[in-house]
């Protein structure tokens, strides 16, 4: 997921709008960057687009499609297409909730799968019931990414 | 090769409810798009589908996008994916038990508007990293009732595949994931929702479909309900009850019709945790609850269900946070809990109350058996009968964690597997090495157990899995392919001999989604005659037997056949043109399109044109010669930006009404 993303951010999601994007409807959301870990962008927000919404009365839903709460923050890891449209790798499993724990670290987590699987090259994928401090998340894309944070 | 995909589907579905009748849907299911005309019990679920009154000869047009995909594997092309794209349409138009038929309209122009409900087919580099394929119904707010009830008719399906292939497929459109991928996602185009029975319409990790074998008795049951044929209902039956939880009722728990000689069928429950298992053949089933499973990669919700909302607008969740049990409140189920399904009636009083636990338990498995002579793994896992086999099995809960200071796998701690009343033997539960992460165990299967579909049981103190066709029994191996030469056959007209191994009375053989017609045949060697293609054209030949297994599964790369210039009747001419008169369809009453072709080989009752939208209905087409063609219409609307294809096999001509002529036969991208 680290290397698949075009970007890895941890930010705070600002009141969304929707629109038709050819024959499907998006939501899009203004995430305010807080940090970035992979990409960047030098307005400091990133436009991300959510499959699903309501549009002049016809209302589109994704199954899987996440419901993203503006004001909350996120951690996210993302993938931009060719076309421009920024969205979050495999629906959900790129969004990962934000909290703080009783030592007053921030802490990302992600309830779901609870087994290693394999990516569609054959290579292992640790999907394990993330649950991690933000500096272990950190300290792994940095790993992965050979410390450069591209 | 093992091969695990964790790439998932998801599916859309569009509908703003303005008002809600209290009607009652003889088509209780609640795998589709469902919508409640109430906020408490009792709840009538609405589902959405098409209208077929307002479709001719109950039949949804389809249109591909003329963009088609932007790459291709090696030796694929954009009239092979159309050929695979009709050939996944025609799986469903081959279920003799519903209503719904589905047909090739021709190449639509992207941003197409069409009034008459239809499905278009795009392809797009939109879809993000985890998923296949996208596809949804689409509706508005108004409701419709017919004889099977109150329903929100949907008026335009999307199915949007990816545009560079490879990136995203296994193998070529060819493949068996490619096409059970369509089969997939048109069953989502016309209202079905994912379900968990091993179903093609199940999600893609715990599928047992194959390209031979694609639906199974869940699917048909879903189809068959949403657009029943005259007598269908009659023909089967209904088991209901309600799934309680500390006295409440369990929302979206996923509740089983099985038995050691059915596949299984599946329904989800109510917000009150009332159900009904509707399409059931008569006969004596188990019947098990259990929870939808966490969504795994490519996955947004459990299942990757589309929450069902009820008439306030609110989406009700499922609750996940039970252990799966049999009727009457067992995890050992014998034969004295069987229950009876009687044709035309519904067995009542199927209640559950489950017992809640927050470990979540096996879920979400996939199968898949070794071939030993081959070395490879294949899905569907078929075991031969008498004989012992390695199933080797992938999801959630089989295997303790993994974590970076792990140097192989363990099982989860008593973890055990069963089968579900097969006369069979299952034994050496075992891991392999990382980085594969699945489980093997040794089946060996009685001689009478009989073919088709078994159940597998995973169980772990206090927890149960239940894996419908968790492997399927087979009498041989799957077909081989060995090799293909031009021939002739008994009448002396060219033909295709194909050499090969395990071919059996009902074998076909395809064309890349085409069959061709099988003149003689043996265990070993077939005569077809192919199905037509332009001089030059490369096929990939593909053999499916009845059982489910396809030449595929031992080698995934199909031998192909380059039909040549002078092997006619099966080899068209080259470099095909058309004139189409008049360019511009006037709306309104029946209307007659001349086609006059050069380079063209038409022939009747193969031969078909459509103009890429449901505003043009075709309503016959002539074959005057090989060289013309005179088409029948009912425009509804001006359509002057609208395409016309006009397909001969696996020949496509398409170009814009009044525009030039834009041959798309096998470009070989």
């Amino acid at each position: 997921m680290i290397t698949e993303s075009t970007a890895i951010v941890y930010g705070t999601v600002q009141p969304s709008f929707s629109a038709f994007r050819g024959a499907m409807i998006y939501t899009h959301y203004q995430v305010r960057i807080t940090n970035f870990y992979k990409g960047s962008s030098v307005f400091g927000y990133l436009d991300l687009a959510v499959p699903g919404g309501v549009v002049n009365g016809v209302r589109q839903a994704f199954a899987g499609s996440p419901t993203l709460v503006p004001g909350q923050s996120y951690f996210l890891f993302l993938w931009t297409s060719k076309s421009g449209l920024t969205q979050i790798i495999g629906l959900s499993q790129g969004l990962f909730n934000v909290s703080t724990n009783a030592s007053g670290q921030l802490v990302v987590s992600r309830g779901a799968t609870t087994e290693t699987m394999l990516n569609s090259a054959g290579q292992v994928v640790n999907d394990s019931n993330i649950k991690m401090t933000m500096a272990q998340m950190v300290s792994k894309i940095q790993s992965v990414l050979g410390g450069s944070g591209q | 090769m093992m091969r695990l995909s964790v790439r998932g589907r998801a599916a859309r579905c569009a509908a703003v409810v303005a008002g809600f009748f209290l009607l009652v849907n003889s088509g209780w299911g609640y795998y589709y798009y469902t919508y409640f005309n109430s906020s408490s019990a009792p709840y009538t679920p609405i589902p959405c589908r098409f209208d077929l009154t307002a479709l001719v000869n109950n039949t949804v047009p389809f249109f591909i996008s003329g963009t088609g995909p932007s790459a291709f594997y090696p030796g694929d092309s954009f009239p092979a994916v159309i050929s695979q794209i009709t050939a996944a349409a025609n799986i469903w138009n081959n279920v003799s038990t519903s209503s719904i038929r589905l047909a090739y309209g021709g190449l639509y122009n992207p941003g197409t508007t069409q009034s008459a409900p239809g499905i278009q087919i795009e392809f797009s580099d939109d879809i993000p990293p985890g998923l296949l394929a996208v596809s949804a119904p689409e509706t508005f707010g108004n409701l419709a009732t017919d004889s099977n009830g109150t329903f929100i008719p949907i008026t335009l399906s999307l199915m949007v595949l990816p545009t560079n292939l490879p990136n995203v497929f296994d193998g070529p459109s060819y493949s068996e994931e490619f096409f059970v991928t369509l089969v997939h996602e048109f069953g989502h185009t016309m209202g079905l929702q994912h379900t968990l029975a091993s179903s093609v319409m199940s999600t893609y990790n715990t599928t047992s479909s194959t390209k031979a074998s694609p639906l199974g008795a869940d699917d048909i049951a879903g189809i068959s309900l949403l657009y029943p044929a005259p007598n269908y209902l009659a023909s089967v039956g209904s088991i209901s009850g309600t799934v309680t939880l500390n006295g409440a009722g369990v929302n979206l728990a996923s509740v089983v019709a099985i038995s050691p000689s059915n596949p299984a069928i599946a329904t989800l429950t109510n917000p009150d945790g009332t159900y009904q298992i509707n399409g059931v053949p008569p006969g004596l089933y188990y019947v098990y609850v259990h929870p939808l499973p966490a969504p795994v990669e490519g996955e947004g919700s459990p299942d990757n269900i589309f929450y069902p909302h009820n008439s306030s607008g609110v989406f009700l969740a499922p609750n996940t946070g039970f252990i799966t049990q049999f009727y009457p409140n067992t995890q050992s189920p014998s034969p004295e809990d069987l229950i009876a399904v009687n044709k035309g009636a519904v067995t009542q009083g199927i209640n559950f109350n489950v017992t809640p636990t927050s470990s979540p338990g096996i879920s979400s498995v996939r199968t898949y058996a070794y071939n030993a002579n081959a070395q490879t793994y294949v899905v569907g896992a078929p075991v031969m009968a008498s004989a012992t086999t390695t199933v080797a099995a992938t999801g959630e809960g089989l295997l303790q964690p993994y974590t970076s200071s792990s140097t192989s796998y363990s099982v989860t701690p008593g973890l055990n597997v069963g089968l579900l009343g097969t006369a069979a033997e299952i034994g050496n539960l075992r891991t392999y090495s990382p980085p594969n992460p699945y489980i093997a165990v040794d089946v060996t299967v009685a001689n009478f157990s009989g073919p088709g579909p078994k159940h597998l049981l995973f169980s772990t103190p206090g927890n149960l899995y239940v894996l419908p066709a968790g492997f399927s029994v087979v009498d041989m191996p799957p077909p081989v392919i060995s090799a293909l030469a031009p021939a002739t056959d008994a009448n002396g007209n060219p033909a295709v001999a194909i050499a090969g191994l395990q071919f059996q009375p009902n074998t076909q053989i395809f064309f890349d989604g085409l069959p061709a017609v099988i003149e003689q045949q043996s265990s070993n060697l077939l005569i077809v005659t192919p199905p037509p293609a332009p001089a030059g054209y490369t096929a990939a030949v593909v053999a499916l037997n009845p059982d489910g297994q396809s030449s595929l599964f031992l080698k995934p790369g199909a031998p192909s056949y380059t039909y040549g210039a002078t092997a006619a009747p099966f080899a068209l001419t080259a470099g095909p043109s058309l004139v189409v008169s008049p360019s511009v369809i006037p709306a309104g009453g029946s209307f007659t399109v001349n086609v006059q072709g050069t380079n063209t080989n038409f022939i009747p009752g193969v031969t078909t044109v459509g103009f890429g939208t449901s505003d043009i209905v075709v309503n016959q087409v002539t074959v005057v010669s090989p060289t013309q063609l005179q088409v029948t219409v009912t425009p509804t609307v001006t359509a002057p930006s609208s395409n016309i294809t006009v397909t001969t096999g696996l020949e496509v001509i398409s170009q814009a009404l009044g525009s030039q002529i834009a041959a798309t036969d096998n470009p070989q991208q």
